[in-house]
């Protein structure tokens, strides 16, 4: 079995939701050791999120939690008490990475400054997320995803012109988060293991939508090249005559043809006396959009979805269906390139979720070696390392510290 | 954050060398974030094609066309106007191309033909990371398989990323940002509702793209970190169709676990109160703010904030559960109020009452917006073709880790680092340099005969 590239980082996680979370996962799925810190009793957010596996409110059944705290320790720690602090400061002293999610004021009330923890570790790379960072007027403010979404610019565009915007997938906006966090905290690593110098990172959820780097950053530069405001457009525009959604027999493909080829299409739906007569039958025909509507609708329906992508797409035609999470999920390209992995949890059963989408050949940096921990359940593992003994065990418990 | 520091570091990918054989989104933005950290990240253009779109729908645009966008987006010029008013080269005037060009010296180069591929192949040879997110088929029609690759530079890493991966049955599956999303059920998962006539909303962000463009430059680290060890290379894969995927989990073990397709949520939140709510302003289709009352302080909090009006003590917005399934009433009343109020003042009122709330913001609201300001977010920079404004920043401020000043890099000019790639690190004599140009191997304009790409 070949060497995980993260193998030998340690990465002690204080986050709270679903950002951090993620965060240390991609640090954990690719080798790295990661020790969660939780809370006693309710442990980490993500354990008491919607949906569950079988649908049973258990904090080791949520689906966030399996998935996002995949190959991690699991260490309850009171972090209010003395005793606490004190083991916290024990487990920073040996780590390389430390990613916290706690709100600044929190933070600051827990002490967990940088310019302390630095004085125990000097090579130490602190990560602190928080909804819109450690400085400025929102700084104590609340947030949700869909807050953050709209606040950091992108949600205005999204949606229906004559409609509210909308959401994308729920939750995205964080995970997208998660992987920034991962990707600049891994670059402040490696320039720390060079020259052993720690850092503090602020990441701002609301900054990082803004550094985002997709079609929002284009639209507020257009906004400064020009004063205009992205607006909500027409979900099904029609590039000339053709639609860019089409109905068919069990739902809707999504198109892509241009001018050069529209003959092509009239071709591949039977219609090959049009598809030869492209002065009287192009994209441009708009005398013709009425038929051609008729004739388009009468030859989808007589093919599902994946046929006609199979279809299009064999004889160069973009074509993509519109597919539901069903479709997704029994999808053969990731049925034969095994995205969606098995393993069983002591507690939840059998659980399918996706693996890493970084590939090396061999493709073996990406392992799913342990299954999201129970609550505590490396506790007295990671205390006893730290020189507790079974006795100092029973009195931590007993006061309610672990 | 008060933290004194005084200790000075070194960009961390300090001497890298990225060779970005790279279209739009993932690949030069890839680029553009290692050369942040340090990397020198190098883009090879060609005169010969428009590729992508990055620098342009068409090689040769229309200033009638852009006159009259006035809607925003992503494809337009200054002011509207493809040429600048002394002639600056509409190809450098794009706003897609110069939302991801920065750090990055990018040069032209007929690699079609062998003299410019022999070029090519000396620049991988000096190149710690190669990265390109074309189709699969594309690189190795030209010969650049990971075999060729390897055996120029066996230290090479070699980051491919295209839409669905190098294998599996769709393999070769083409389609824009719109067709993936649809494909991998990003699309489906923001519909408004279940009713038919809601399927299909316009998606003008893609998650693939920002998920693509952090995870390619962490996985070029890794491939440093592995290439310490084994001293050789490493061909990565990493398709873009399963960066979305990989976040939107609960939408796939949702169904594997408990056969259940996620429902609409647009705007709604399964355990909380939650909606995006017109606000009072002149813009009916932006003005709007977005309200999360999670639990039952908050709602104590909204009530006292809005003034207690007697709807609020309906038992059926009492607790919890009742909130949540009286939601559509429950919204009636929050939209009555906020349709009185500016979203900035809802936020700051609802915020004191510690209630999560936003506004939703515009592209102006965004640059004029207090907070961001405080943060000195935006980057202004000074691009010869366009003049000043203000560019997206960074992610994350670091204390000291230095990050190359965008400023200094600001979006790159076709051709614009031509003599520094091919004199200074080719070592070209100017006759051999002047020999390149005449034969339009490489310019700093498009040929007269460029076509599109796509």
């Amino acid at each position: 079995m070949g060497k995980q590239p993260l193998e030998g980082i340690k990465v002690l996680d204080l986050t709270n939701h679903i950002a951090g979370s993620y965060c240390t996962k991609l640090f954990a799925d690719y080798g790295a050791s990661v020790i969660k810190i939780e809370k006693p009793g309710r442990g980490c957010l993500t354990r008491s999120m919607y949906p569950y596996a079988g649908d049973d409110p258990d904090p080791e059944k949520s689906l966030y939690h399996l998935y996002l705290n995949t190959n991690k320790k699991s260490v309850v720690l009171n972090l209010k008490s003395v005793t606490g602090k004190k083991i916290l400061k024990e487990l920073v002293k040996d780590c390389d990475i430390l990613v916290e999610s706690f709100s600044p004021k929190v933070r600051e009330e827990l002490g967990l400054d940088f310019d302390a923890l630095e004085q125990i570790n000097p090579k130490l790379v602190m990560s602190s997320i928080s909804n819109f960072g450690q400085t400025g007027p929102y700084r104590d403010y609340k947030a949700s995803d869909l807050i953050e979404f709209a606040m950091g610019g992108r949600m205005s565009s999204i949606g229906k012109p004559d409609k509210p915007p909308t959401n994308k997938g729920r939750d995205v906006t964080l995970f997208e988060t998660g992987i920034q966090v991962w990707h600049i905290t891994m670059g402040a690593y490696m320039g720390t293991r060079k020259d052993g110098i720690g850092d503090y990172l602020d990441f701002s959820i609301m900054d990082t939508q803004l550094a985002g780097c997709e079609r929002n950053t284009v639209q507020l530069l257009t906004y400064q090249y020009t004063g205009d405001i992205t607006q909500r457009r027409d979900p099904m525009p029609r590039v000339g005559i053709m639609p860019r959604a089409l109905r068919c027999k069990d739902g809707y493909l999504n198109m892509g043809v241009g001018p050069g080829k529209f003959s092509k299409f009239l071709k591949l739906i039977g219609h090959e006396d049009k598809a030869a007569d492209p002065a009287n039958w192009n994209l441009f025909s708009f005398d013709k959009v009425e038929e051609f509507n008729k004739i388009v609708d009468e030859a989808l329906m007589k093919k599902t979805k994946l046929e006609w992508t199979e279809h299009f797409q064999d004889n160069g035609v973009i074509c993509i269906s519109i597919n539901n999470a069903e479709d997704v999920c029994k999808d053969v390209h990731w049925e034969e390139r095994g995205f969606f992995v098995k393993h069983d949890h002591p507690v939840a059963g059998e659980v399918r979720m996706p693996r890493g989408n970084i590939h090396p050949d061999p493709d073996d940096w990406w392992k799913l070696k342990t299954p999201a921990p129970i609550l505590g359940e490396h506790t007295a593992e990671v205390l006893t390392t730290l020189g507790y003994s079974k006795e100092d065990l029973v009195t931590l418990k007993t006061q309610g510290v672990i | 954050m008060q933290v004194k520091s005084k200790k000075k570091k070194n960009y961390p990918l300090e001497g890298i060398r990225v060779l970005g054989f790279t279209q739009s989104w993932t690949g030069p933005f890839t680029g553009m974030l290692l050369g942040d950290l340090g990397a020198e990240h190098l883009r090879v253009e060609q005169i010969q094609y428009a590729g992508g779109m990055t620098r342009g729908v068409m090689p040769f645009p229309m200033d009638d066309y852009y006159a009259n966008i006035k809607d925003g987006g992503i494809f337009q010029y200054p002011d509207r106007k493809c040429t600048g008013p002394n002639g600056e080269y509409h190809m450098n005037r794009f706003s897609f191309g110069n939302g991801h060009l920065q750090n990055t010296y990018g040069f032209t180069l007929d690699f079609m033909r062998p003299k410019g591929m022999e070029l090519f192949k000396k620049l991988i040879k000096m190149s710690d990371i190669f990265v390109e997110n074309n189709t699969p088929t594309t690189a190795p029609k030209l010969g650049l398989t990971w075999e060729a690759l390897h055996e120029i530079n066996p230290q090479l890493i070699v980051i491919r990323s295209p839409a669905f991966g190098l294998t599996g049955p769709h393999f070769n599956w083409k389609g824009f940002g719109s067709n993936i999303e649809a494909g991998v059920g990003h699309t489906h998962a923001l519909r408004y509702s279940d009713n038919e006539e809601d399927t299909i909303s316009t998606l003008e962000t893609y998650t693939m793209d920002n998920c693509g463009s952090h995870t390619l430059p962490t996985a070029a680290m890794m491939g440093l970190l592995q290439r310490e060890i084994t001293g050789e290379g490493v061909l990565i894969e990493i398709p873009q169709a399963e960066g979305v995927l990989d976040v939107m989990p609960v939408y796939w073990m949702d169904y594997f676990v408990n056969g259940r397709i996620q429902p609409a949520w647009s705007n709604r939140h399964p355990s909380a109160v939650q909606g995006c709510y017109p606000s009072l302003g002149d813009d009916p289709n932006m003005d709007y703010v977005i309200i999360t009352i999670f639990n039952d302080e908050e709602w104590q909090g909204f009530c006292t904030a809005i003034g207690n009006p007697k709807w609020c003590q309906d038992p059926k917005f009492a607790d919890a559960v009742s909130r949540l399934k009286n939601q559509d009433e429950l919204d009636k009343h929050i939209t009555a109020w906020t349709k009185q109020h500016d979203a900035y003042a809802i936020m700051h009122l609802l915020q004191a009452h510690g209630v999560p709330a936003g506004p939703l913001m515009t592209e102006k609201m965004v640059y004029e917006d207090h907070h961001v300001l405080d943060h000195d977010f935006f980057i202004e920079e000074t691009q010869q073709w366009c003049g000043t404004h203000k560019y997206t920043g960074y992610t994350a401020k670091m204390l000291r880790t230095p990050r190359k000043n965008r400023a200094d890099m600001p979006p790159t000019g076709l051709g614009q680092y031509n003599e520094y790639v091919f004199k200074e690190i080719l070592k070209l004599t100017d006759a051999e340099y002047q020999e390149l140009i005449d034969e339009e191997y490489i310019g700093t304009e498009m040929s007269s005969g460029a076509k599109t790409i796509l």
